[in-house]
């Protein structure tokens, strides 16, 4: 299985959010007036902008084909890297359900807040059990010291 | 005089408080590894929203006073620079905790960033209002020329690769032209999503590109566990002789601080490897530095420091920034109604002069605090990020969702941080991205502004005086450094 490496992924995608971003702006600004009140008119700088990003970014998508090195996938990746990805998943999925859990609506924040820090703060601590006391106590303080401190004393609307 | 009342107005206990507060938050995220200011001022732009406008200002450019000075403390003790500005302390500073020095070291670091605050502030004090006076002369093209200037020469530098500096600034660009169009109030590239019919809201945007997206980068690499210092702290405090000692090196990199502070985009890091290298050349001994040389530790923090009172001169008189966290301050001043700028002068003296001193109280603050606290901020800076990430986050979220009560904007606070987690992997500086964000709005303002006034004509661009300067000083500023390599390339 052939891959790029890693940082070309992402200098690749980069480039093609830069490549997007322009194609949207010269589409928007399709729809826009023409010029009224000033030569330019409001679709005159970004069209400007989306032309410059366009004719640069593909200079780089040209020089990131040229130079994309091939090599076979390592099936051996390090153990060290497995147990972080794996904490990573773990606190980004956490993070997402908050997230979630907020826009959904209908929980108490302090709950919802207590159960994210307990979670996250247990992968990002390698999921060491003799942590968790900790982490849990640190989590409640946190999470009902900030929804006190928020909506009780500043009096900060906060998502529920 | 309204420097002096401005100093009246600190002495208080609530301002000198917040001044306290933010240089000890300051220390303490710049001894951090992976944290720094920049992170910090983002974090409390959205309580600062609840705050006195100058009280919150006082207390951002505080924890800016504060970061780019704790640096050092890891940097000396541990060999981990807190701060980017900090990398070149390192070179001495860890040679002489190696040989048993590490209070001679740090007192030094300290009073070297003290001197370069003090020698760069007295710069900021005399030539902020007579620039901020000057530059109300100024009409749309030299404004724009300016804006320029600063977005070309901040995309150039800031990254190893030009062609992504632009790139990048070109994107933060694009961010700022969603929403309504100033002149003809037209509501630009929404795409039928209401919420975007306002635009990105400044806070989400920085919030994602400075906290969550290191919050993603460290989780998925994996922090760096600061360790503990242990070792005696011989020497902490400061001899008079160093006045003699090390006097004309102090005042030189503190020049040469504060003139690269006010270029925009070029930033702390590099003052202190210009005023390094500079003191290793003029050297008798240049042998030395590197093996735990006092110079070469003067020479970094008193330039690095004093960059810091350079890159708010632009910031203060022209609402140009000179670095990403003098970009998060101008953030801070639209968050309060205050247009950044000469007109800051004119209209809110109380905030551009409080600004001025609260950046001199500041430096005499960090001094106190650094000397007193530096066994326990280095032990705070060794708090598990475990800890802290998720807190960071939750306060991010009550932040954000509470300037709008709309959790729209935390989902563009997290998608801006993916974005900024994937440019820092492809090697794509985030500095002109927020610069971008923020001047393009200006930019494009006085442009058009200056075709309504010239009837589409663009020739006053050059035949301006102060515009067409502008100009050249762009080129030179962007040719100079390509000149430079071309030349040591040769030799």
């Amino acid at each position: 299985m052939n891959r790029v490496n890693t940082v070309s992924v992402s200098d690749f995608l980069c480039v093609l959010l830069f490549m997007a971003t322009g194609g949207l702006i010269l589409l928007g600004s399709m729809s826009l007036p023409g010029p009224e009140y000033d030569p330019l008119g409001p679709a005159g700088v970004p069209q400007y902008i989306a032309y410059i990003m366009l004719f640069l970014s593909s200079l780089k998508l040209i020089s990131l084909i040229r130079s994309m090195k091939r090599f076979s996938l390592s099936q051996n990746v390090e153990a060290r890297k497995r147990g972080q990805y794996a904490i990573a998943i773990v606190f980004f999925i956490s993070f997402f359900i908050y997230l979630l859990l907020l826009n959904i609506g209908g929980f108490s924040f302090s709950m919802v807040t207590f159960a994210f820090l307990v979670l996250s703060g247990f992968s990002l601590m390698n999921f060491n059990v003799s942590k968790l006391p900790l982490i849990v106590a640190v989590s409640v303080v946190l999470s009902f010291g900030l929804t006190y401190i928020f909506a009780d004393i500043l009096n900060v609307v906060l998502p529920d | 005089m309204e420097l002096l009342n401005a100093f009246i107005a600190i002495a208080n206990p609530v301002p000198l408080f917040f001044i306290t507060l933010g240089v000890f938050l300051g220390i303490v995220v710049g001894a951090i590894p992976g944290l720094g200011g920049a992170m910090l001022i983002a974090l409390l732009l959205p309580v600062t929203f609840y705050m006195d406008s100058l009280l919150a200002l006082m207390l951002l450019v505080s924890i800016y006073v504060g970061s780019v000075s704790g640096g050092l403390i890891t940097a000396i003790m541990l060999k981990m620079p807190g701060t980017p500005s900090a990398v070149m302390t390192v070179m001495d500073g860890y040679p002489m905790t190696l040989q048993g020095r590490a209070g001679r070291a740090l007192s030094l670091g300290i009073m070297a960033s003290f001197f370069g605050g003090v020698i760069s502030w007295l710069f900021l004090a005399l030539l902020a209002p007579p620039l901020a006076d000057f530059a109300l002369k100024f009409g749309p093209y030299e404004l724009f020329t300016l804006v320029l200037m600063a977005l070309v020469l901040i995309a150039t530098i800031s990254g190893k690769e030009v062609i992504k500096g632009l790139l990048v600034a070109l994107f933060g660009m694009s961010v700022a032209m969603v929403g309504t169009d100033f002149t003809s109030g037209e509501t630009r590239f929404y795409f039928e999503i209401d919420e975007l019919a306002a635009g990105f809201q400044l806070l989400p945007v920085l919030l994602g590109v400075f906290v969550i997206s290191q919050i993603i980068d460290d989780v998925v690499n994996g922090e760096k566990q600061v360790a503990q210092y242990n070792g005696l702290l011989n020497e902490f405090l400061p001899k008079i002789s160093d006045l003699s000692k090390h006097g004309v090196n102090t005042i030189r990199s503190s020049f040469i601080g504060t003139w690269i502070g006010i270029l925009p985009g070029v930033g702390s890091s590099i003052a202190a490897i210009v005023a390094y290298s500079t003191a290793r050349s003029i050297s008798k001994t240049p042998e030395t530095f590197g093996t735990g040389e006092e110079a070469g530790i003067v020479a970094a923090e008193s330039s690095n420091n004093a960059s810091v009172n350079g890159a708010l001169i632009p910031l203060i008189t022209l609402g140009i920034p000179g670095s990403v966290i003098d970009s998060i301050l101008i953030g801070a001043l639209v968050i309060h109604d205050l247009q950044p700028g000469p007109l800051l002068f004119q209209n809110s003296p109380e905030i551009a002069y409080g600004v001025i001193a609260a950046a001199l109280v500041a430096n005499l603050l960090m001094v106190v605090v650094m000397f007193l606290g530096v066994r326990p901020i280095a032990k705070i800076a060794g708090i598990p990020k475990g800890y802290l990430y998720p807190a960071i986050i939750v306060c991010c979220v009550i932040g954000i969702y509470s300037l709008s009560n709309n959790l729209f904007d935390v989902w563009v606070m997290v998608g801006f941080g993916i974005l900024g987690y994937f440019f820092r992997k492809g090697g794509y500086p985030v500095g002109p991205f927020v610069l971008g964000y923020i001047l393009a709005p200006l930019a494009e303002k006085e442009l058009r502004t200056g075709l309504m006034l010239y009837d589409g004509s663009l020739a006053p661009l050059f035949t301006r005086p102060i515009s067409l300067f502008f100009i050249v000083l762009t080129f030179i500023l962007v040719l100079w450094p390509l000149i430079y390599k071309w030349k040591a390339g040769a030799k």
